[in-house]
Order: structure tokens, then C-alpha cells, then sequence
């Protein structure tokens, strides 16, 4: 802990403060200021420029009656919802690379896991693009070779009648508007995150193998051990992803808007609130709504890490 | 008991079923890389030909890094003068500011702390709109200077956060010798806390560098000319393009992410250490 | 000891960084003192076309330009099409703006009034980079094969661009696989029912083949320019029978009369005439066309997956570059149906004329230029017959100025001159109605019973769309109506106080008297504290 200090002695190490200003400025600069201008200018008719005209909550009403700005909450829940289930993998990885006996295997496996996150995220994300392509793709061409696809084309016929799914086409996942949110939750397989299973192995490292042998003599299985061992460990941190890839995907917009364009692609079904607010202000230059929209995901979050804090307080 | 030889052999046969699921998942994980690798040396004849498998060596088209090259290579001169410029001043700062915290309890410190504390719950998407209103203002669109401080503000909590620990586990004893040999406090931020920081400074480096090497949104919003573009606006102007030459394209993403691998083959353990660390963010 | 090792690497690496660094600031600084060159002039020119061949023919023209002009310096940004409305906002949101412009993307009324200069004034006069030609001291407008008539806004009652080219569209077809089929003299049919045979001897050759080949390449893009073509003269007769006034030109408004009044809709003979013609022609498109990409139909195309393609000779460097290695491309006329037709006979005039193709790739001035003088004076170079030739013989895109001559390979594009009006199909009433007809469409390609089930469905939804898309252009109208009402009230009561001494009084009249609306309303609001100050 920083040493208690008198007011006397303070006095004399003001130059202290000169250390910290810096720092200061910028954050009060660069993340007060715009939050409190976007709360200000949410009330005005504002399209970028000098001229704006007070208009009182009628952005925030506006917001309310807006069928896109619900449709992408809704398509936001959807995704939160994948993202979950998009964890296991990870903790798999993360639990079977820790029961790994050789400690040199743990290692390289660990630096294999980065090696993806090296490669720039835009060159991923747009040779995944590539991978959604209906001519060229290999998600087209796995679904050939396994016959998944004529099981799709059953399912499109008997069940779905989304009439997207043909024998005689192409599957065309990122320009079918009922098939973008299943393309956004394909997105990324095997939806390994390198952070993740970095953290988890963090968390898994207090586990001995005399424990692993332990169990082993009592004849715990392998389901068993990841319940009543592995997982108590790492619940911490898994919370801790939980709560992370929660905001995370509810600011996220980037790979909306690589994807399918500031409209969300056809029919803007792969809207998100993120991408709504960028597309009224930078599409329309209608700025005064976006921050509206800005603020109301913001108070969102900031609720849902309210939330999140005291679940984990009560939990501690 | 059995012998050493018998009990590794005998590990391997446990394992045999872990290593081939955690090698799967690596090999799909990897997949994108192996495309990516394969592709880049393909023209459109030998693409069509064969879309999934490696081609010999003496059909390569070289033309293909040219052209990646030439591309990429001021796009990456951009990018690294912004991330290094932004890393470096990031950590200063934070530096300055974690020591402030973490040497005395001064008047305002526990205010001034949660300045900084609020900033990890405000969430990022609402502020895009009224900084790019506020860059206009400042006249630093169209500049790279722009990224470099917003970065520079972007990266302070975490790393201050983070800092301050570790600062704060340094022998007390070490800053009171130095100040009895009359350090002023930056001395004793050069002599006493970069040293025994370094290893984390390090790490933290990594990280900041990497974040702001991946940045797109904003160097899209606040950029205009060509010559300025940093490596993720090129690659989303290369993606726009009408006619794709798959070959030419994977080249230039190849050329992309080249630095950061070369970078990667020295600072390995850093980078594991680093995006470690990076998971407590927010 | 392994700690020292990673001591080492880490050193390595870092050291590497700041060679990086050092490297790239030495490029930054450098760059920056080239920039900064005193006594230049510096135009940028932004546009989203991305096609082979335009970007190095219109950097040819630059080449030119400064050749005349060597203390200017024009550069191009080509933004990629699906960013560039959000780029162009922020360009001019952010007053970072180019100087000359592509319209199009991201341009809308308000945009056009708020951020760009109108030309109005200027393309009345001559442009000086006509002398010597035959065109010669003619306004700049009357320089253009349309007079540039399409490039006036009529609502805001100004040019704010002027164009570049002419789009008009051709079939592009694999001369290899043509002779193949039909032997090397054949000639390439005119006629609509001939073509259709062509297309099923293709599917038949396919067949034989063994291979993945289908007539004409689909896309949501491509194929619409195609059912265009058919609506364009099955339709014709329509507009006879909604014209009430005689005026014998195509208007939304008649078939949304009379939609209103049921004498017009998706069951008429000539609507469901057309909807048989886009499934006869449907099925010789690649399955599932409407959700495809128009880079994918090109992709098609020049793979041999399909045998031919419709598009403009904006698209020839890309599909011939494409294919140059495989193939022979030829170009013909879209055989459509002509009035002999035993089928549509009865609904069609005759070809369509193509003289009022608008002039397309329209560039505008923005008013953040500081540059105006140098911007115009470019665009009057760029859109002189000779720069105009050269740029047509470069990109092969069809140019839109007066007595420019062609090359070659672009002659069929030339737009057929005579002809009658075209006819305007049941998904141009409005946007909503347009936006059913996509949705429902795929139904419309169902082999059983797909017109009937098409055709009852989209009635069922224009009884919504019709109004939504009635009121939108009401709208619109009475919005242009009450502006002017607005000015020209302005304007009378100001003449009445206007003196011809007071430089902003006689601009004021001048715009008044023109109805030039948007610049005059926004002059008067500039200005109202001097006027005010008067009474």
C-alpha cells in the first residue's frame, strides 16, 4: 500500500501531482468529456456541425418506437446467448491441455493457442469471409463433402420453409437474411479464445497432480473430476470471461460492420445496437440520435456490470 | 515400481486421447492460417485448379508477395509509428501516474484514483460519436496523431492499474535510500522503478502495442488519404475491392502479418505472459 | 541460464521494434516535408469505382492535367463502394472533405444543398478545354450526348454534378463455347425465341459435358438489368393505357393512379406477361441468383461456369483481364422480344431507345475546397471530348460527351438512338413495393404453380405498399412545392425592398429570379441580420 503521508510533508512533495496530470488530462480528455458531450447532445437535433436545435427526450422517444434499434437488441441476445456456449471449448482446451502430464507439451500447446492471435484480427476475420463464401468457401464445401447439407435441405423443406437451403444453389450465408445470425454464431470455429484458455490455465495451475492422483485412487472419472475439482477452481475466471465477453459483444460492432456493412446486410438482419448508432451517425448524420442511442447502450452495460459486481461480491 | 522408460510410455498412452482432441481443435483453429499460407502463392489459373491443397514450389507466383508488398509495406511503416508512438507515451504517462498512487497516500490520491477506477465501467460505444466531433475540433483529423492519442488516453487505466501493484511491491527501503542520496521523484522513477518493473513493463508493452496494431474503427473514421492508412484500413479497402484475386489478396494478408510474427519468435514467453495479464482488462 | 536466453530474444525483439520505428519515422518525416511542398495546389478526386482499368485512366488524365498545370497536384482516392457513404460523412461531417466528389452513395437532397457548390452558373458557359473541336464554344451542358439533363436536381433546381459516362448495357457472351455449340460462323441470335433455344442447347452441351455451366450468370446485381430488359418493352403499352394526359412518358405516378383506381396491378395481362418472361428467362440463371453478389455472377463468368453475362462496358477490362488466359469474350444485344413475338407481341412498340440514358458517375465540388477555381477547372478538363476520348479508349467506359469518339470494342455500346419509350415494371411504383418483390421473387422461380402464387401474394402485400409508397412521394412533392412556394413569396416581397446597389440584394434577386431554392434560401438565412437591419 502507498505509505499515509502528512499534510505538512505533502506540501513539500507537490511535484508529485505533476506526475499524475498527464495521465489526468488525457483520460479526462479522451473518455470523460465525450461521454458527458454525447449525454448533452442526445437531446438536440444535431447533425455534426456547428447548428443544433434542443429537442428535449424526443431521441429517447424516438429510440423507444425504433423497429431496427429493438430488432438489434433482440439480434445482440441472440448473440450473448451463442457466446455463451461459445466458452466451452475453451475451458475444454484449457482443462485438457492442464491434465497433460508432460509440462513441455503444456508448453508448446500454449504458444500454438497464441500463434492465432499474432495473425491481425482483420486478416482472420476476412479469410473467414472468404470461408462464407457461397462459391469458394470451405464452410459450402465441408457441408458438400459430409452431406450436412442435404440434412439442411430436408430440414429447410420439412420444418423450416425458410427456402434457403437448395439442392440446386449454393448456400449463400452472409447475403440470406435468415441465415446471418446463424453465419455470426458459426463464426470463428472451434470459438477457441486464446485469452481465454490462457486465463483458465491460470486459474487451473494450483491444481497438483497429487490431487489429479488422488482422485485417480478414487476412481473419479474424467466428467467427475472437471466438476468437482477443475471447474470449483476456475469459477472465478470463468465468471470473469462471462462478464467480459457479456459487454464485449454488446459494444462490439466491428465485425457487423466488416461483414455486412453499416446496414446490417440485406434487410439489416445482422443489426446490432453498436452498428445501428454508427450507422445513424456516420450513414445518416443524424449525430444527436446516435449518441441517444450510445447513451442507452451505455446505461445498459453499465447496469448489467453493476449487476455483475454485486452477484460477485455476494459470491466472494 | 516400474521402470522411468515403462511409466513415460505409459503416460503417452493415457494422454494419446487428449493430445489428438487438443491437436483437432489446434488443426481447425489453425486452418484459416494454412488457407492464408497456401492461397497467397496461387494465381487465378492454379486457384481454380485447386482450391484446398498446397501447389509444388515451381508454380508459385511470386508476383503475388510484389504485389502484397508494395501494398502493405507503408500501411505497416504507419502502423508501427502510431502503436509504438502510443505504446511508449501509454506507458510514460502511466508510469508517472502509477507511482503517484503507489509511493504516498497524498491529498486527493483516493479521489483521483476513482477518476480513474470510473473509467474501467464506462463502456467504450458511446463515446465514438462525440470523439470523432471532438478530433474535428482539436483539427486532428486525417492525421495520424489522432490514433496515437487516443490510444495514448485509451490505454492509461489498465496499465496504471496493473502498475501500481507491482510498484507498490518494491521495497520501500530502495526508494528511501534514493532519497536520502537526493533523487527527485523522476530520478527515482528511472533508477528505482524501471528496473524493477521491467519485466512487466515488458509485457505490458506487448499488449498495449498489440491493441493499437489491431485497431480499425477508428483509423477508418478519421482517416482520408492514402498515404496515412495504418494495416487495418489497406486490408478493408483490399477486401472492397470488385474483381478478387484470391492469390494477391492472402499475399498482402500474409505481408500483414508478418511483423507481429517475426516480433512473436523473439517475445514469445511476453506474449503468453501478456495476454494473460490482458484477460483482467475492463 | 534459459533466463538469460530470454533476456537475449526479448532485447532481439525489442530492438527490432525500434529499427521498425526508426524506419518508419524517417518515412513519416519525409513524406510529410514532400507534402508541404510550397507554391502547389493539391485537388483530390473521390469515387467509388473500383474497377480494372478506371483507376489508371483516370490517373492518365491526371498525368495530362499536370503536364498543362505543373504546380497542381491531383490525387485520386478510390474508396471501396461498400464504405463509401459512411466515408463520404465523414468526410464532410468532419470538414475533411475531397474536393471533387462521386456522387451517388450517401448523397441525398439535404446533403447536396449543405455540402456541395451547384454548377448551375458554369455549365451554361463554354468549357475551355473544348477549343479546337467542333464543340467549340458550346455551353458546357449542350457538350453532353444528354445535354446533361440528368444531371439536374429537380427538386433543389440546380446541377450540382456533371458526369463522366453513359451506362448502357450488353451481353457478354463465351465466344469459345458459342462456336463450340453452334460452329465457328454462327451468328449470335437477335431475336428473343432464338436465344432462349441457344440458352437450352447450352444446358443440353453442359449436360453432355458433364460439367457446372449455366446460361447467363445470376446475381441480385445482373439479373435485375436483364428482367429490366424484358419489363422494359413488355410494359410498354402500359404507360398508353394509364397516360390519361397524352404526354406519353413513363411515370410512377400513372401506375400508382392506377393501382388506386384497380385498373392497373399484378394480375394485368402486360404485369403478368412479364412475370412469365422473368420465369422463362429465370431458369437460365444461376439457382438461387437473388442472393448472390454481383462479384460472384462475374466470378461465374470468367470461371466458364456460366456461359454468358449481362453488364456494361464498364465491366469489359475486368471480365476480359479475367479471362484472357481461358477465353474469347463477345458482345451483343440482349435479344429481347420484339412486337412479332407470338407471346408478348401484343404488349411490346418496339426496341427501346436508349437517348435518354443519363449520363452516369457524376462528380461535384464540395464546399469545403479551397480550391473551387482548380476543382472546376479540372472537371472541365476531364470532361473535354479529347480527355473524354482518351478516357473511354483507357477504362473502356462509355463516354458521355458529344462527338467523342469510340474505340472499338465498345461501338455496340453505343446507345441505340431511336426506338420508343421504354416501359416501367409493377416494382418501380416505390421502394416498399420494390422491397416485397425482392422478398417474394424466389416464389415466383417455384416450377409448380409459381406465377399464380407469386402474383396473389405480392397483391396482397402492394395493398400495403402502395400507400406507404403513395404517401412517400406526396411527400416529397409538397416538400419541393412548399420550398418554392416559400422562395417565390420571398423573393416578391424582397423585390419590393431589394436596392441594385447592395451586392447581397442583387445576389438575392438573382437567385430569386432563378429559383435556384436551396442556395437562395440558404443565402437569404445567412444574410437575414443585414437585411433586418435595414427596416
Amino acid at each position: 500500500m502507498a505509505q499515509p503521508i502528512s499534510y505538512r510533508k505533502a506540501l513539500n512533495e507537490w511535484p508529485l501531482y505533476l506526475l499524475v496530470i498527464p495521465s489526468l488530462v488525457a483520460v479526462l480528455t479522451f473518455s470523460y468529456f465525450p461521454v458527458l458531450s454525447a449525454v448533452y447532445h442526445s437531446f438536440f437535433d444535431w447533425r455534426g456541425g456547428d447548428a443544433k436545435e434542443f429537442i428535449g427526450f424526443d431521441n429517447f422517444t424516438r429510440a423507444f418506437s425504433d423497429e431496427q434499434l429493438r430488432y438489434s437488441f433482440f439480434v445482440i441476445f441472440i448473440l450473448v446467448i451463442a457466446n455463451v456456449f461459445k466458452m466451452i471449448p475453451s475451458i475444454a482446451v484449457a482443462v485438457l491441455v492442464h491434465r497433460l502430464v508432460s509440462e513441455n507439451a503444456q508448453y508448446y500447446y500454449r504458444l500454438l493457442l497464441v500463434l492465432p492471435m499474432i495473425v491481425p484480427g482483420l486478416v482472420t476475420l476476412f479469410i473467414w469471409k472468404f470461408f462464407l463464401d457461397p462459391n469458394f468457401g470451405a464452410l459450402n464445401a465441408f457441408l458438400d463433402i459430409t452431406g450436412l447439407k442435404t440434412l439442411l435441405i430436408w430440414l429447410d423443406q420439412t420444418f423450416l420453409h425458410w427456402g434457403v437451403f437448395r439442392a440446386d444453389a449454393p448456400i449463400a450465408w452472409l447475403s440470406q437474411p435468415k441465415l446471418i445470425i446463424p453465419s455470426l454464431i458459426i463464426w470463428g470455429f472451434p470459438w477457441i479464445g486464446a485469452t481465454g484458455v490462457l486465463i483458465f490455465l491460470a486459474g487451473l495451475q494450483s491444481i497438483g497432480t497429487d490431487v489429479y492422483e488422488a482422485a485417480e485412487l478414487d476412481g473419479v472419472g474424467p466428467l467427475s473430476k472437471f466438476f468437482y475439482i477443475e471447474l470449483p477452481l476456475i469459477l472465478t475466471q470463468v465468471r470473469l470471461n462471462l462478464i467480459l465477453m457479456v459487454i464485449g459483444t454488446l459494444q462490439g460492432f466491428g465485425l457487423q460492420l466488416l461483414l455486412l456493412g453499416d446496414s446490417g446486410g440485406p434487410e439489416g438482419a445482422g443489426m446490432v445496437p453498436g452498428l445501428w448508432m454508427y450507422n445513424r451517425a456516420f450513414g445518416a448524420g443524424e449525430f444527436g440520435y446516435a449518441c441517444a442511442i450510445g447513451l442507452m447502450l451505455f446505461v445498459f452495460i453499465l447496469a448489467l456490470t453493476w449487476v455483475n459486481n454485486k452477484f460477485i461480491r455476494v459470491q466472494k | 515400481m516400474t521402470s522411468p522408460k515403462d511409466n513415460k510410455s505409459q503416460i503417452w498412452k493415457k494422454d494419446l486421447p487428449k493430445h489428438t482432441f487438443i491437436l483437432l481443435v489446434l488443426l481447425l483453429e489453425l486452418f484459416p492460417l494454412y488457407m492464408m499460407l497456401q492461397i497467397s502463392v496461387k494465381n487465378n489459373v492454379t486457384f481454380n485448379a485447386n482450391q484446398w491443397l498446397p501447389i509444388t514450389p515451381d508454380k508459385w507466383e511470386w508476383g503475388n508477395f510484389v504485389f502484397g508488398y508494395n501494398l502493405i509495406m507503408p500501411y505497416v511503416a504507419n502502423t508501427v509509428f502510431v502503436a509504438v508512438t502510443g505504446t511508449v507515451f501509454t506507458l510514460v504517462f502511466a508510469v508517472f501516474a502509477a507511482y503517484f498512487f503507489a509511493r504516498y497516500k497524498m491529498p486527493l490520491s483516493g479521489f483521483l484514483w476513482a477518476v480513474f477506477l470510473l473509467i474501467m465501467l464506462i463502456p467504450g460505444v458511446a463515446n465514438i460519436v462525440p470523439l470523432f466531433v471532438l478530433l474535428k475540433n482539436m483539427n486532428l483529423l486525417n492525421t495520424l496523431w489522432a490514433l496515437i492519442i487516443v490510444g495514448i488516453a485509451g490505454g492509461q487505466v489498465f496499465a496504471i492499474f496493473i502498475l501500481r501493484n507491482f510498484i507498490e511491491d518494491i521495497p520501500k527501503d530502495l526508494f528511501e535510500a534514493a532519497e536520502i542520496d537526493g533523487a527527485s521523484h523522476l530520478q527515482q522513477v528511472i533508477n528505482v522503478v524501471l528496473p524493477m518493473c521491467a519485466p512487466i513493463i515488458g509485457t505490458l508493452f506487448i499488449l498495449e502495442f498489440l491493441g493499437k496494431w489491431n485497431d480499425f474503427l477508428l483509423p477508418l473514421i478519421v482517416l482520408r488519404d492514402q498515404d496515412l492508412f495504418t494495416i487495418g484500413v489497406g486490408l478493408i479497402y483490399l477486401d472492397g475491392e470488385y474483381n478478387k484475386d484470391y492469390g494477391k489478396i492472402m499475399a498482402a494478408f500474409f505481408i500483414a502479418s508478418l511483423p507481429l510474427i517475426i516480433i512473436f519468435m523473439f517475445t514469445m514467453k511476453l506474449f503468453v505472459k501478456g495476454l494473460s495479464a490482458g484477460a483482467l482488462k475492463g | 541460464m534459459t533466463f538469460d536466453k530470454d533476456k537475449i530474444l526479448n532485447t532481439i525483439g525489442f530492438s527490432l521494434i525500434g529499427v521498425a520505428f526508426l524506419f518508419a519515422t524517417f518515412r513519416m518525416v519525409s513524406s510529410a516535408l514532400r507534402r508541404t511542398a510550397p507554391d502547389s495546389e493539391r485537388i483530390i478526386l473521390a469515387h467509388w469505382q473500383l474497377e480494372a482499368g478506371l483507376r489508371e485512366a483516370f490517373e492518365e488524365l491526371i498525368k495530362d492535367y499536370t503536364k498543362l498545370h505543373p504546380n497542381v497536384t491531383v490525387e485520386q482516392l478510390p474508396v471501396p463502394e461498400r464504405l463509401y457513404t459512411n466515408w463520404l460523412v465523414t468526410k464532410l461531417v468532419g470538414e475533411e472533405a475531397p474536393d471533387i466528389i462521386a456522387l451517388g452513395f450517401g448523397i441525398n437532397n439535404d446533403r447536396l444543398a449543405r455540402f456541395f457548390t451547384p454548377l448551375t452558373e458554369y455549365v451554361d458557359q463554354p468549357n475551355p478545354y473544348n477549343v479546337g473541336t467542333e464543340i467549340e464554344g458550346q455551353a458546357w451542358k449542350n457538350t453532353y450526348l444528354d445535354g446533361l439533363s440528368s444531371s439536374f436536381n429537380n427538386e433543389l433546381m440546380e446541377y450540382y454534378g456533371v458526369g463522366l459516362s453513359m451506362f448502357t448495357i450488353r451481353l457478354f457472351y463465351n465466344l469459345d463455347l458459342f462456336e463450340e455449340i453452334r460452329g465457328r460462323d454462327a451468328e449470335f441470335p437477335s431475336n428473343y425465341r432464338e436465344f432462349l433455344k441457344l440458352c437450352e442447347e447450352v444446358i443440353e452441351y453442359a449436360k453432355a459435358q458433364n460439367r457446372v455451366l449455366v446460361p447467363l450468370a445470376g446475381s441480385k446485381y445482373s439479373s435485375f438489368q436483364t428482367l429490366n430488359r424484358l419489363s422494359n418493352v413488355i410494359n410498354q403499352n402500359n404507360i398508353e393505357e394509364l397516360d390519361l394526359t397524352g404526354a406519353m412518358s413513363p411515370s410512377i405516378r400513372f401506375m400508382m393512379e392506377g393501382y388506386m383506381n384497380g385498373v392497373y396491378g399484378p394480375h394485368n395481362p402486360s404485369v403478368q406477361a412479364f412475370f412469365n418472361a422473368c420465369r422463362e428467362i429465370g431458369q437460365f440463371m444461376t439457382p438461387g441468383f437473388m442472393a448472390l453478389a454481383r462479384e460472384d455472377s462475374n466470378f461465374a463468368f470468367t470461371q466458364q461456369r456460366a456461359f454468358a453475362i449481362l453488364s456494361g462496358s464498364w465491366d469489359i477490362p475486368s471480365l476480359k483481364k479475367l479471362s484472357e488466359r481461358f477465353f474469347r469474350v463477345g458482345v451483343a444485344h440482349l435479344p429481347i422480344p420484339a412486337p412479332d413475338d407470338p407471346v408478348y407481341g401484343q404488349f411490346i412498340k418496339g426496341p427501346v431507345s436508349e437517348a435518354n440514358t443519363p449520363t452516369g458517375m457524376n462528380f461535384g465540388i464540395s464546399r469545403q475546397s479551397k480550391n473551387f477555381d482548380r476543382a472546376l477547372d479540372f472537371l472541365h478538363f476531364i470532361t473535354s471530348q479529347r480527355s473524354a476520348e482518351k478516357f473511354a479508349q483507357k477504362s473502356s467506359w462509355l463516354p458521355a460527351i458529344a462527338g467523342a469518339r469510340l474505340p472499338e470494342e465498345i461501338k455496340i455500346f453505343e446507345p441505340r438512338m431511336d426506338g420508343f419509350v421504354q416501359g416501367l415494371a409493377i416494382f418501380e411504383i416505390g421502394q416498399d413495393t420494390r422491397t416485397a418483390f425482392d422478398q417474394l421473387f424466389f416464389q415466383l422461380m417455384e416450377p409448380v404453380n409459381g406465377l399464380e402464387t407469386f402474383s396473389d401474394r405480392l397483391a396482397e402485400r402492394m395493398k400495403i405498399t402502395v400507400p406507404q409508397d403513395i404517401r412517400r412521394s406526396n411527400l416529397a412533392n409538397t416538400r419541393i412545392n412548399q420550398s418554392l412556394d416559400i422562395s417565390l413569396i420571398t423573393y416578391i416581397w424582397l423585390s419590393t425592398q431589394l436596392s441594385t446597389q447592395n451586392k447581397i440584394d442583387r445576389k438575392l434577386a438573382g437567385l430569386g429570379s432563378r429559383l435556384i431554392t436551396s442556395e437562395f434560401e440558404l443565402f437569404f438565412f445567412q444574410h437575414t441580420e443585414s437585411l433586418r437591419s435595414k427596416q
